[in-house]
């Protein structure tokens, strides 16, 4: 139970591979995934007649049933319908299910947007569509920015599911690893310490973003 | 006045800094039984700290403070401070108690009286205050002035020996402070020694038997009351009445 | 499929065998997370130093790392302790240290005023915590340890991988005999919904009812 340096050595390549898998299904899930969110968010926000029910149901039962039944339920159910990849499903289950969690937030933002700025939009002779897209959203996103950076460490926790639909990402190789040469401290311990790598990146650019929205607001307040 | 034997607090050489900065400067006082004793001067002239560090909220950084000629030390702190009464600025009820277990928490923990007792008292304290029926109210459904004397009555359910109020209207709307501040006159009346920081100035001058001025961490004048008002040839002093007296 | 066999497959492997696991799952973990979570919380508001420190780093630890590599490791790690207690032992870990961030948020909420004033009545240190400050974490606490809650059970799914028969996994076996997805999963996506939604509907009712017995009515943050 101690850690093996020949075992790191000889797969750390294999982990870096499986790194790059992990990066790369984050970062695709993350950016549909937010953008997914806006969109069912800003639907909930306005409630059209009919569609909001659904919209507002499904991030409901997205948000409160578990994201590995919804993998395997996409991609054993949906294999069955659809010639569909394990990739293709993978993001969509990530998107899915995240996105109900960002849209939630996307709808607490712009409910907490003052009133008033919708009006006067109205009163400038702007649409209902452009008030949205070009005041409220806006306001809303930098609202939810946090939220949706700390939505970008879950994201990145979450691929590690994708390993039970054939994905090869950081956690599957950990695991392989480990059913190779039987060193669980060396093969889920460098798996660990990338994970972590990856989730101090994300808060330190959180960070920086941080400073940075405060500085425009020191600006724009002085 | 010099009999040492009616001492209640005694403070020796005491120095308190936060910092860089300096609050209390090697700050000497006694304190007399039945005393009341006001102080004033400018903000962040330490007049908070000396409160606050008496019943030991604060820190001293060297000097002593006695009790009752006993010195106040780490170990003692905690009987000491059951003698000393303080009513913060904020009131500092507890939220999440009625005020019949705001009064009664402690006489019972502490005191090891019986619950039947302890209500008996706080029943009788609420009367004398003008707020005998609010026994069963939370905090939040209180207003400032009832909150204030609320914890003026939480403090006095010790049986202390010497009362501390550390600006107890500055929170107020001002058509509460006078309930407020008739509450402390009844104290006065019963004889309690008290150390009281406010910036009402006319009712400092009417209750109190002694002042004292604090300016940049020192006591700058120590009179009786009368002297204080009248007699006194400190500039800084004359110029902080002038001002404040306007109001 | 058969009504029968739609029966057989909801109420008697589903609802009668894993869904007790799984509520043992739940409950098991729960505990453990509410002990790590309250002690560490408790530590962590108090800024104890040292120890707080060292807490700080198992909570940035457990919010970077993914519960799927922690259970896999503990699995392979551990000779000894069946797939159940293995299972709660991991989901404790983790989700003690959220609980813990959620209990140290509440201490660190509760007005200074209110610890001085115990101390200005000498009430000992453990009166204060339990009487005034505890129930006052609550009041901020509670409806982000529900929140806690919801994650936590869907968390328990995890626990399939490992081989613990609870919900997941008979469902995983079950569709050896059923090759429908849709229908077996989705059955598991239905009963977890309902524990999910449920705790979150009688959870606000909760917190209207905890609020009111803390603060008194008509409170209003």
């Amino acid at each position: 139970m101690t850690f093996n340096w020949r075992v790191f050595q000889t797969t750390f390549p294999d982990f870096m591979r499986a790194t790059g898998v992990t990066i790369q299904y984050a970062v695709i899930a993350i950016v549909i995934a937010v953008i997914w969110g806006i969109f069912i968010g800003s639907i909930n926000f306005r409630r059209p007649k009919g569609i909001w029910r659904i919209t507002s149901a499904y991030v409901c039962f997205f948000r409160e049933t578990p994201l590995l039944v919804q993998i395997y339920f996409l991609f054993y159910g949906l294999s069955r319908l659809m010639p569909v990849s394990a990739s293709i499903i993978a993001v969509a289950a990530l998107v899915l299910n995240d996105g109900a969690f960002i849209a939630e937030n996307v709808r607490g933002g712009l409910q907490s947007i003052n009133k008033g700025q919708e009006e006067a939009a109205y009163a400038l002779g702007f649409s209902k569509f452009q008030t949205m897209i070009y005041f409220l959203i806006p306001q809303a996103v930098t609202k939810v920015q946090d939220s949706i950076m700390n939505m970008v460490s879950i994201i990145i926790k979450d691929t590690s599911l994708l390993m039970w639909i054939t994905i090869t990402e950081l956690t599957y190789m950990a695991h392989r690893v480990n059913s190779k040469y039987y060193q669980p401290v060396t093969a889920y311990l460098t798996a660990a310490v990338i994970y972590m790598a990856l989730f101090l990146s994300v808060q330190g650019i959180k960070k920086l973003m941080d400073r940075r929205s405060q500085k425009k607001y020191e600006l724009s307040e002085s | 006045m010099s009999d040492n034997n009616n001492i209640v607090l005694s403070l020796k050489n005491v120095t308190k800094k936060f910092g860089d900065l300096t609050v209390l400067d090697n700050m000497s006082l006694d304190i007399h039984e039945h005393e009341i004793v006001v102080l004033c001067g400018p903000s962040g002239g330490g007049k908070s700290t000396l409160l606050r560090s008496i019943n030991g909220l604060e820190k001293i950084n060297s000097g002593e403070i006695y009790y009752r000629g006993e010195l106040v030390t780490n170990k003692n702190i905690k009987s000491v401070r059951s003698h000393i009464g303080m009513v913060f600025q904020s009131f500092n009820l507890f939220d999440n108690l009625t005020v019949r277990d705001n009064l009664t928490i402690a006489p019972i923990k502490i005191l090891k009286k019986t619950k039947a007792e302890a209500v008996e008292k706080a029943q009788s304290y609420l009367d004398t205050f003008g707020i005998g029926d609010k026994m069963d109210h939370y905090p939040h459904q209180l207003s400032g002035g009832q909150k204030q004397r609320v914890a003026i009555v939480r403090s006095m359910m010790m049986e202390p020996d010497v009362m501390l109020f550390d600006e107890p209207t500055s929170a107020l709307d001002p058509e509460m402070i006078k309930e407020v501040l008739d509450a402390i006159r009844r104290l006065a009346e019963m004889g309690m020694t008290m150390v009281i920081v406010t910036h009402e100035i006319g009712f400092a001058r009417e209750v109190s038997s002694r002042m004292l001025f604090l300016e940049n961490a020192k006591i700058r004048v120590d009179a009786s009351t009368e002297d204080f008002f009248t007699n006194t040839e400190d500039e800084r002093l004359k110029q902080f009445l002038s001002v404040i007296l306007k109001h | 499929m058969s009504l029968a066999s739609h029966k057989m497959l909801f109420f008697d492997t589903l609802i009668k065998s894993a869904l007790p696991v799984t509520l043992q799952l739940i409950l098991g973990s729960f505990v453990g997370a509410c002990l790590i979570g309250l002690i560490g919380g408790i530590i962590r508001g108090m800024k104890v130093p040292v120890l707080s420190q060292i807490l700080g780093v198992y909570v940035q630890l457990c919010r970077g790392i993914p519960d799927m590599l922690v259970l896999l490791f503990l699995y392979a790690a551990m000779t000894k302790g069946s797939t159940y207690s293995i299972a709660v032992l991991g989901i404790s870990l983790i989700q003690g240290a959220y609980i813990m961030e959620i209990i140290k948020g509440g201490i660190l909420s509760v007005d200074k005023g209110q610890w001085e004033a115990a101390k200005t009545l000498s009430l000992p240190f453990l009166t204060t915590l339990f009487r005034i400050v505890i129930p006052q974490v609550m009041l901020v606490a509670l409806p982000a340890l529900i929140g806690q809650l919801v994650l936590l059970i869907k968390g328990t799914s995890v626990a399939s991988t490992i081989g613990c028969l609870e919900l997941t996994k008979r469902a995983v076996i079950a569709m050896s005999g059923y090759s429908n997805a849709l229908i077996v999963y989705g059955y598991v996506l239905v009963i977890f919904f309902i524990m999910c939604h449920a705790l979150t509907v009688v959870g606000k009712k909760l917190e209207k009812y905890v609020v009111e017995r803390i603060m008194g009515d008509k409170y209003e943050r």
